[in-house]
């Protein structure tokens, strides 16, 4: 009798297990999760409105092909070894040059080549390389093969691996700078145990990168004052928050009144919001209006 | 010599006797007793002098006298050395301090709060997020600068405070500008470090 009934049980516990597994088997077909969008989008620009404004570059010969491929190597080394979203690096650099790695060689310009960088730019390259991570220096020297600073904005050896008219080293120079504001800005947060999102912390670093890293503090400590800590939280974690700020030309304004006159801050606001929403239409996926 | 002493020390041991106490302490509960009207009247004075300290520290000074001694620091360095300067400076403070804390205009207190992030970053509020910045990047090269003013070092420490103030605010690559609060305070610096008083 006892025989019989293991006989019993042993046939149920099989026919049990096929049906559950069949049952997760069909579940999974049939609800699988659709794969979430990356949040940077692996081909870059994205835009209709950039791909045919980079179009229109190459068919003016503004930009040669040998050009465009050298600085879309060097962003992806870069972006590799640095962490950087690639379409991230790569929009910014088209952003701020339109990808002449010799803007600014001739006349009287404050800023240089594909990231506009400026004299105090290079000098926290060359002086101060470390003070966000301390593999800030050991980066350089993986990519460009040796420590070639200081780099400076020398016209004359335009090719100089120490010159950042030359497109590897100005690639490097720009990615290791705007590491260093999301280095910056991370260690922020951080220090507040204010949780981010990384994709998002990239785009305030970008932000940083063109209107500087006071007029973003002074922006999050407006919004925080006037709404509380959850409200960085927020706009550090979701990323629906800064789609809306992208959209909304004047909510820098008072956080940068702040610092700067009404008439500047609104000025820098509007500036700063057009940046972002380049940057976001250029380098951001849109599958999904994940933004 | 003993007895001279003890002409001393006898009415303090006398005022000090247990007996003594007890008896004025009897005399302070009577009604009407010398005692109480003189403490009423000490309490009183000790009052109203602390209620005036208390308002003195309410009254902020005018803006624009803050922002007057604020432009002012670098003539006191030229004018009076390090010395002069440290006093004008802890002055300042004490204004900046004021006028934070007191109802002032949004602007007065806008002008407080960026004299305050780049000379007396302790005076903003811990959940300020400049004020980590300033403790690290300038604060540091001050102290430095006003310890040894007008060596090499302090030249290099000058050079440094300002490549990382123009980094955290500049906001135009093209046109690049600072606040004249951030250029206030580099002139004052760089004087400092290239000028010893």
């Amino acid at each position: 009798m006892l025989k019989k009934l293991s006989q019993i049980r042993g046939r149920w516990f099989w026919i049990a297990a096929v049906v559950l597994m069949g049952y997760r088997g069909w579940y999974w077909f049939a609800f699988a999760p659709q794969t979430k969008p990356k949040f940077f989008s692996a081909s870059f620009p994205v835009s209709e409105q950039f791909q045919s404004e980079l179009t229109l570059l190459r068919q003016t010969s503004r930009l040669d092909s040998d050009t465009e491929g050298r600085i879309l190597h060097a962003t992806v080394q870069t972006s590799k070894v640095l962490q950087i979203p690639a379409g991230l690096l790569w929009c910014l650099l088209f952003q701020e040059s339109r990808l002449n790695h010799r803007l600014g060689m001739e006349g009287n310009i404050p800023s240089y080549g594909l990231g506009q960088f400026t004299h105090f730019g290079f000098q926290e390259i060359n002086y101060q390389l470390n003070r966000y991570s301390s593999n800030g220096r050991n980066h350089l020297v993986k990519l460009l093969g040796k420590d070639v600073r200081p780099i400076t904005a020398d016209s004359d050896n335009p090719e100089s691996l120490s010159s950042y008219f030359s497109i590897p080293t100005a690639v490097v120079t720009t990615g290791l700078y705007l590491r260093n504001r999301y280095l910056h800005l991370g260690g922020l947060l951080d220090r507040r145990g204010i949780r981010y999102d990384p994709n998002l912390l990239w785009l305030y670093a970008v932000m940083a990168y063109n209107k500087g890293t006071r007029g973003i503090l002074n922006f999050w400590n407006e919004e925080e004052k006037r709404f509380g800590t959850n409200r960085i939280r927020r706009l550090v974690t979701e990323p629906n928050t800064l789609r809306e700020l992208a959209a909304n030309r004047g909510l820098f304004t008072a956080g940068f009144t702040r610092i700067w006159n009404r008439t500047r801050a609104r000025s820098y606001s509007e500036e700063l919001s057009i940046h972002l929403s380049n940057i976001a239409a250029c380098a951001l996926s849109p599958i999904g209006e994940n933004p | 010599m003993k007895d001279f002493f003890l002409k001393f020390i006898e009415p303090l041991l006398h005022t000090l006797s247990p007996s003594y106490l007890k008896k004025e302490v009897r005399s302070f509960f009577k009604p009407g007793s010398h005692h109480q009207w003189a403490t009423v009247a000490i309490v009183g004075v000790i009052g109203f002098l602390g209620y005036l300290i208390y308002l003195a520290t309410l009254v902020a000074p005018d803006i624009q006298i803050v922002q007057e001694r604020f432009h002012n620091l670098a003539k006191s360095y030229e004018n009076g050395g390090s010395a002069h300067f440290a006093d004008r400076k802890e002055a300042l403070r004490r204004d900046v301090s004021r006028t934070l804390r007191a109802n002032k205009s949004l602007e007065a207190r806008m002008i407080a709060t960026n004299i305050s992030v780049y000379l007396f970053p302790d005076l903003l509020p811990s959940e300020n997020f400049e004020r980590d910045v300033a403790e690290e990047q300038w604060i540091p090269m001050q102290r430095e600068i006003e310890k040894s003013p007008g060596t090499y070092e302090s030249r290099l420490k000058f050079e440094e405070m300002k490549a990382n103030i123009w980094n955290y605010e500049s906001p135009d690559k093209r046109a690049p500008k600072l606040t004249e609060t951030a250029e206030t305070v580099l002139h004052i610096y760089d004087l400092m470090s290239t000028q010893r008083q």
